[in-house]
Protein backbone atom coordinates (compact mmCIF):
# COMPACT_ATOMS: atom_id res chain seq x y z
CA UNK A 1 0.00 0.00 0.00
CA UNK A 2 0.95 3.44 -1.22
CA UNK A 3 0.11 7.41 -1.01
CA UNK A 4 1.34 9.93 -3.00
CA UNK A 5 -0.39 13.41 -2.35
CA UNK A 6 -1.26 15.06 -5.74
CA UNK A 7 -2.51 18.72 -4.08
CA UNK A 8 -3.09 20.10 -1.28
CA UNK A 9 -4.74 23.07 0.38
CA UNK A 10 -6.05 24.21 3.53
CA UNK A 11 -9.26 22.66 2.91
CA UNK A 12 -8.80 19.29 0.91
CA UNK A 13 -6.29 16.49 -0.72
CA UNK A 14 -5.89 14.60 -3.90
CA UNK A 15 -3.46 11.48 -3.31
CA UNK A 16 -3.07 8.76 -5.28
CA UNK A 17 -3.54 5.34 -3.13
CA UNK A 18 -2.20 2.37 -4.27
CA UNK A 19 -2.09 -1.52 -4.14
CA UNK A 20 -5.02 -1.69 -2.80
CA UNK A 21 -8.34 -3.43 -3.69
CA UNK A 22 -11.47 -1.24 -4.22
CA UNK A 23 -13.30 -2.74 -1.12
CA UNK A 24 -10.89 -0.97 1.30
CA UNK A 25 -10.87 1.90 -0.71
CA UNK A 26 -14.56 2.42 -0.49
CA UNK A 27 -14.65 1.40 3.20
CA UNK A 28 -12.35 4.34 3.67
CA UNK A 29 -15.04 6.92 2.08
CA UNK A 30 -17.66 5.59 3.93
CA UNK A 31 -16.25 5.81 7.62
CA UNK A 32 -15.05 9.57 6.08
CA UNK A 33 -18.45 10.33 5.39
CA UNK A 34 -20.30 8.08 8.33
CA UNK A 35 -18.10 7.83 11.20
CA UNK A 36 -15.48 10.36 11.82
CA UNK A 37 -16.79 12.32 14.82
CA UNK A 38 -17.24 16.14 14.07
CA UNK A 39 -18.72 19.02 16.34
CA UNK A 40 -22.06 20.61 15.88
CA UNK A 41 -24.82 21.99 17.87
CA UNK A 42 -27.20 19.83 18.91
CA UNK A 43 -29.37 21.38 21.80
CA UNK A 44 -30.76 24.72 21.60
CA UNK A 45 -32.52 26.47 24.54
CA UNK A 46 -34.17 29.77 23.49
CA UNK A 47 -35.13 32.04 25.83
CA UNK A 48 -36.44 34.93 23.69
CA UNK A 49 -36.87 34.91 19.59
CA UNK A 50 -39.26 37.93 18.52
CA UNK A 51 -37.78 36.94 14.59
CA UNK A 52 -39.79 36.11 11.57
CA UNK A 53 -38.11 32.38 11.79
CA UNK A 54 -39.78 29.75 14.05
CA UNK A 55 -37.71 29.04 17.41
CA UNK A 56 -37.15 25.57 15.35
CA UNK A 57 -35.73 26.55 11.95
CA UNK A 58 -32.99 28.90 13.98
CA UNK A 59 -32.30 25.63 15.98
CA UNK A 60 -31.75 23.41 12.80
CA UNK A 61 -29.82 26.49 11.16
CA UNK A 62 -27.60 26.56 14.03
CA UNK A 63 -27.09 23.02 14.06
CA UNK A 64 -26.01 23.21 10.22
CA UNK A 65 -23.13 25.69 10.82
CA UNK A 66 -19.28 24.16 11.02
CA UNK A 67 -17.48 24.76 13.60
CA UNK A 68 -14.30 23.93 14.15
CA UNK A 69 -13.70 20.32 16.08
CA UNK A 70 -11.00 19.60 18.62
CA UNK A 71 -11.12 15.60 18.39
CA UNK A 72 -8.58 15.65 21.40
CA UNK A 73 -9.88 17.72 23.95
CA UNK A 74 -13.79 16.24 23.54
CA UNK A 75 -15.40 12.58 23.59
CA UNK A 76 -18.46 11.17 21.63
CA UNK A 77 -21.14 11.30 24.55
CA UNK A 78 -22.11 8.24 24.52
CA UNK A 79 -18.41 7.27 25.46
CA UNK A 80 -18.51 9.78 27.77
CA UNK A 81 -18.17 9.43 31.43
CA UNK A 82 -20.97 11.11 32.60
CA UNK A 83 -23.23 8.90 30.19
CA UNK A 84 -23.92 11.48 27.54
CA UNK A 85 -25.90 14.08 30.08
CA UNK A 86 -23.47 16.79 28.90
CA UNK A 87 -20.19 17.43 30.73
CA UNK A 88 -17.47 19.55 30.20
CA UNK A 89 -15.68 16.42 28.35
CA UNK A 90 -18.79 16.18 25.93
CA UNK A 91 -20.33 19.51 25.15
CA UNK A 92 -19.38 23.04 24.32
CA UNK A 93 -21.58 26.04 25.40
CA UNK A 94 -22.36 28.60 22.45
CA UNK A 95 -24.56 31.59 23.05
CA UNK A 96 -26.10 34.42 20.78
CA UNK A 97 -27.77 37.82 22.49
CA UNK A 98 -28.21 40.04 19.67
CA UNK A 99 -31.04 42.96 19.16
CA UNK A 100 -31.96 45.01 16.09
CA UNK A 101 -31.85 48.24 18.02
CA UNK A 102 -30.79 50.80 15.32
CA UNK A 103 -33.28 48.94 12.45
CA UNK A 104 -32.87 46.14 10.45
CA UNK A 105 -29.54 43.67 10.86
CA UNK A 106 -28.83 40.29 9.86
CA UNK A 107 -27.70 38.08 12.63
CA UNK A 108 -24.47 35.84 11.73
CA UNK A 109 -22.48 32.85 12.74
CA UNK A 110 -20.01 35.24 14.19
CA UNK A 111 -22.51 36.65 17.03
CA UNK A 112 -22.39 33.39 18.45
CA UNK A 113 -20.14 33.17 21.52
CA UNK A 114 -18.46 30.24 22.41
CA UNK A 115 -17.53 28.75 25.84
CA UNK A 116 -14.03 27.18 24.16
CA UNK A 117 -12.11 29.71 21.75
CA UNK A 118 -11.37 26.27 19.89
CA UNK A 119 -14.57 25.24 19.30
CA UNK A 120 -16.13 28.01 16.98
CA UNK A 121 -17.98 28.72 13.55
CA UNK A 122 -15.72 27.92 10.62
CA UNK A 123 -16.99 31.16 9.14
CA UNK A 124 -18.62 34.48 10.59
CA UNK A 125 -20.37 35.33 7.75
CA UNK A 126 -22.88 32.59 7.65
CA UNK A 127 -26.57 34.92 8.10
CA UNK A 128 -28.63 33.00 10.60
CA UNK A 129 -31.68 35.01 10.52
CA UNK A 130 -33.08 39.04 9.61
CA UNK A 131 -34.17 40.71 12.36
CA UNK A 132 -36.63 43.86 12.02
CA UNK A 133 -36.01 47.41 14.31
CA UNK A 134 -36.81 45.67 17.79
CA UNK A 135 -36.70 42.18 16.95
CA UNK A 136 -34.43 40.11 19.09
CA UNK A 137 -33.06 36.95 19.40
CA UNK A 138 -31.32 35.24 22.99
CA UNK A 139 -30.20 31.56 23.31
CA UNK A 140 -28.06 29.14 24.81
CA UNK A 141 -26.67 26.49 22.10
CA UNK A 142 -24.72 23.40 23.03
CA UNK A 143 -22.57 21.35 20.40
CA UNK A 144 -21.11 18.17 20.83
CA UNK A 145 -19.53 15.45 18.80
CA UNK A 146 -21.29 13.39 16.71
CA UNK A 147 -21.41 11.48 13.53
CA UNK A 148 -22.41 11.57 9.85
CA UNK A 149 -24.56 8.90 10.17
CA UNK A 150 -27.04 10.36 12.62
CA UNK A 151 -27.53 13.53 11.28
CA UNK A 152 -25.84 15.31 7.84
CA UNK A 153 -24.56 18.52 9.85
CA UNK A 154 -21.65 15.71 11.25
CA UNK A 155 -20.38 15.02 8.01
CA UNK A 156 -16.98 16.34 7.92
CA UNK A 157 -16.48 16.56 4.13
CA UNK A 158 -18.35 18.16 1.31
CA UNK A 159 -16.85 16.17 -0.75
CA UNK A 160 -14.82 12.03 -0.40
CA UNK A 161 -14.67 10.27 -3.03
CA UNK A 162 -12.51 7.97 -5.94
CA UNK A 163 -11.72 6.92 -9.09
CA UNK A 164 -9.71 4.70 -10.69
CA UNK A 165 -6.26 5.93 -11.76
CA UNK A 166 -6.21 5.80 -15.58
CA UNK A 167 -4.37 4.69 -18.12
CA UNK A 168 -4.23 6.01 -21.53
CA UNK A 169 -2.24 3.87 -23.89
CA UNK A 170 -1.00 5.32 -27.61
CA UNK A 171 0.89 3.41 -30.24
CA UNK A 172 2.96 5.64 -31.80
CA UNK A 173 3.46 3.78 -34.99
CA UNK A 174 -0.30 3.13 -34.91
CA UNK A 175 -1.30 7.02 -35.31
CA UNK A 176 -1.28 8.64 -38.19
CA UNK A 177 -2.38 12.50 -36.08
CA UNK A 178 -5.65 12.57 -37.44
CA UNK A 179 -7.09 14.50 -34.52
CA UNK A 180 -10.15 12.52 -33.78
CA UNK A 181 -9.60 11.65 -30.53
CA UNK A 182 -8.25 15.25 -29.90
CA UNK A 183 -11.89 16.11 -30.80
CA UNK A 184 -13.41 13.30 -29.09
CA UNK A 185 -12.14 13.99 -25.81
CA UNK A 186 -14.66 15.50 -23.75
CA UNK A 187 -12.03 16.80 -20.48
CA UNK A 188 -9.58 18.11 -23.49
CA UNK A 189 -6.61 15.69 -21.94
CA UNK A 190 -5.26 15.28 -26.09
CA UNK A 191 -3.29 17.40 -27.65
CA UNK A 192 -2.13 17.81 -30.93
CA UNK A 193 1.59 19.24 -30.63
CA UNK A 194 4.26 19.50 -33.86
CA UNK A 195 2.52 16.96 -35.48
CA UNK A 196 2.48 14.55 -32.93
CA UNK A 197 -0.75 13.31 -30.13
CA UNK A 198 0.37 14.34 -26.69
CA UNK A 199 -1.57 13.33 -23.65
CA UNK A 200 -1.85 15.74 -21.43
CA UNK A 201 -3.22 15.56 -17.47
CA UNK A 202 -4.00 11.59 -17.43
CA UNK A 203 -5.57 12.49 -13.65
CA UNK A 204 -8.53 14.79 -15.37
CA UNK A 205 -9.68 10.99 -17.53
CA UNK A 206 -13.02 10.22 -16.91
CA UNK A 207 -12.67 6.53 -18.85
CA UNK A 208 -15.14 7.78 -21.11
CA UNK A 209 -13.10 6.07 -23.94
CA UNK A 210 -14.68 8.40 -26.50
CA UNK A 211 -11.02 8.64 -27.50
CA UNK A 212 -10.61 4.63 -28.27
CA UNK A 213 -13.70 4.93 -30.30
CA UNK A 214 -13.16 7.97 -32.49
CA UNK A 215 -9.96 6.27 -33.62
CA UNK A 216 -10.09 4.13 -36.66
CA UNK A 217 -6.92 2.60 -36.44
CA UNK A 218 -6.95 1.13 -33.04
CA UNK A 219 -4.11 3.61 -31.79
CA UNK A 220 -5.27 4.41 -28.36
CA UNK A 221 -6.50 2.36 -25.54
CA UNK A 222 -8.02 3.01 -22.06
CA UNK A 223 -7.52 1.00 -19.51
CA UNK A 224 -7.13 1.31 -15.87
CA UNK A 225 -5.43 -1.12 -12.88
CA UNK A 226 -8.10 -2.11 -10.37
CA UNK A 227 -5.80 -0.88 -7.07
CA UNK A 228 -5.08 2.61 -8.22
CA UNK A 229 -6.62 5.17 -7.19
CA UNK A 230 -7.06 9.30 -6.54
CA UNK A 231 -8.90 9.82 -4.17
CA UNK A 232 -10.15 13.12 -3.29
CA UNK A 233 -11.26 14.65 0.23
CA UNK A 234 -12.89 17.89 0.38
CA UNK A 235 -13.03 19.28 4.03
CA UNK A 236 -16.04 21.83 5.47
CA UNK A 237 -13.11 23.69 7.75
CA UNK A 238 -14.10 21.48 11.03
CA UNK A 239 -11.34 19.15 10.63
CA UNK A 240 -7.92 19.43 8.78
CA UNK A 241 -8.60 16.78 5.61
CA UNK A 242 -5.35 15.10 6.40
CA UNK A 243 -6.50 14.59 10.47
CA UNK A 244 -10.00 13.70 8.68
CA UNK A 245 -8.30 10.68 6.88
CA UNK A 246 -6.32 9.87 9.45
CA UNK A 247 -9.18 9.16 11.75
CA UNK A 248 -10.75 7.11 9.32
CA UNK A 249 -7.90 5.27 9.11
CA UNK A 250 -8.15 4.72 12.81
CA UNK A 251 -12.27 3.77 12.97
CA UNK A 252 -11.41 1.16 9.45
CA UNK A 253 -8.41 -0.21 11.99
CA UNK A 254 -10.77 -0.39 15.22
CA UNK A 255 -13.46 -2.08 13.12
CA UNK A 256 -11.42 -4.56 11.68
CA UNK A 257 -10.22 -5.54 15.41
CA UNK A 258 -13.82 -5.62 16.86
CA UNK A 259 -14.41 -8.11 13.76
CA UNK A 260 -11.36 -10.35 14.95
CA UNK A 261 -12.54 -10.24 18.14
CA UNK A 262 -16.03 -11.35 17.41
CA UNK A 263 -14.94 -14.43 15.29
CA UNK A 264 -12.29 -15.29 18.17
CA UNK A 265 -15.35 -15.95 20.34
CA UNK A 266 -17.07 -17.70 17.80
CA UNK A 267 -14.42 -20.19 17.49
CA UNK A 268 -14.68 -21.60 20.88
CA UNK A 269 -18.55 -23.11 20.05
CA UNK B 1 -48.96 39.72 29.71
CA UNK B 2 -50.65 37.26 27.12
CA UNK B 3 -52.63 40.37 24.97
CA UNK B 4 -51.80 42.91 22.78
CA UNK B 5 -53.68 45.55 20.98
CA UNK B 6 -52.94 45.87 17.37
CA UNK B 7 -53.71 49.41 16.88
CA UNK B 8 -52.36 50.79 20.38
CA UNK B 9 -49.36 48.17 20.91
CA UNK B 10 -51.02 48.30 25.22
CA UNK B 11 -50.90 44.76 26.94
CA UNK B 12 -53.33 43.41 28.81
CA UNK B 13 -54.38 40.36 30.85
CA UNK B 14 -57.35 37.90 30.01
CA UNK B 15 -58.63 39.38 33.34
CA UNK B 16 -58.41 42.87 31.88
CA UNK B 17 -60.46 42.01 28.37
CA UNK B 18 -63.67 40.86 30.61
CA UNK B 19 -64.55 44.54 31.25
CA UNK B 20 -66.48 44.70 27.99
CA UNK B 21 -68.29 42.49 26.25
CA UNK B 22 -67.16 40.92 22.90
CA UNK B 23 -63.14 41.10 21.99
CA UNK B 24 -62.46 44.70 22.19
CA UNK B 25 -58.89 46.37 23.75
CA UNK B 26 -60.49 48.44 26.93
CA UNK B 27 -57.88 51.24 26.04
CA UNK B 28 -58.80 51.93 22.74
CA UNK B 29 -61.70 50.11 21.70
CA UNK B 30 -60.09 48.53 18.73
CA UNK B 31 -61.11 44.91 17.80
CA UNK B 32 -58.35 43.08 16.46
CA UNK B 33 -55.85 41.56 19.40
CA UNK B 34 -52.69 39.35 19.09
CA UNK B 35 -51.80 37.18 21.60
CA UNK B 36 -48.56 37.46 22.74
CA UNK B 37 -45.44 34.87 23.17
CA UNK B 38 -45.47 33.49 26.82
CA UNK B 39 -42.05 34.40 28.63
CA UNK B 40 -41.19 30.33 28.39
CA UNK B 41 -38.00 29.02 27.80
CA UNK B 42 -37.87 26.15 24.81
CA UNK B 43 -35.77 23.40 24.74
CA UNK B 44 -35.17 22.35 20.71
CA UNK B 45 -33.53 20.26 19.05
CA UNK B 46 -31.31 21.11 16.27
CA UNK B 47 -32.24 18.71 13.92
Amino acid sequence: MNIRILEKDENSIKFILEDVDVAFTNSLRRIILAEVPTMAIDDVIIIENSSPLFDEIIAHRLGLIPLKTDLDAYVLPEKCECGGEGCANCQVALTLEVEATDGPMTVYSGHLKSQDPKIVPVSEKIPIVKLAKGQKLVLEAYARLGQGKEHAKWQPVSVAAYKYLPIINLDYEKCDQCGACVEACPREILELKNGELVIGDVFNCNLCKSCEEACDLEAIKISFDDRTFIFTIEGTGVLPPERILEEAVKILAEKADQLIEEMEKVKGT
Amino acid sequence: MPYVCAKCGREMTAEDLKALPGVRCPYCGHRILYKARPPLIKKVKAR
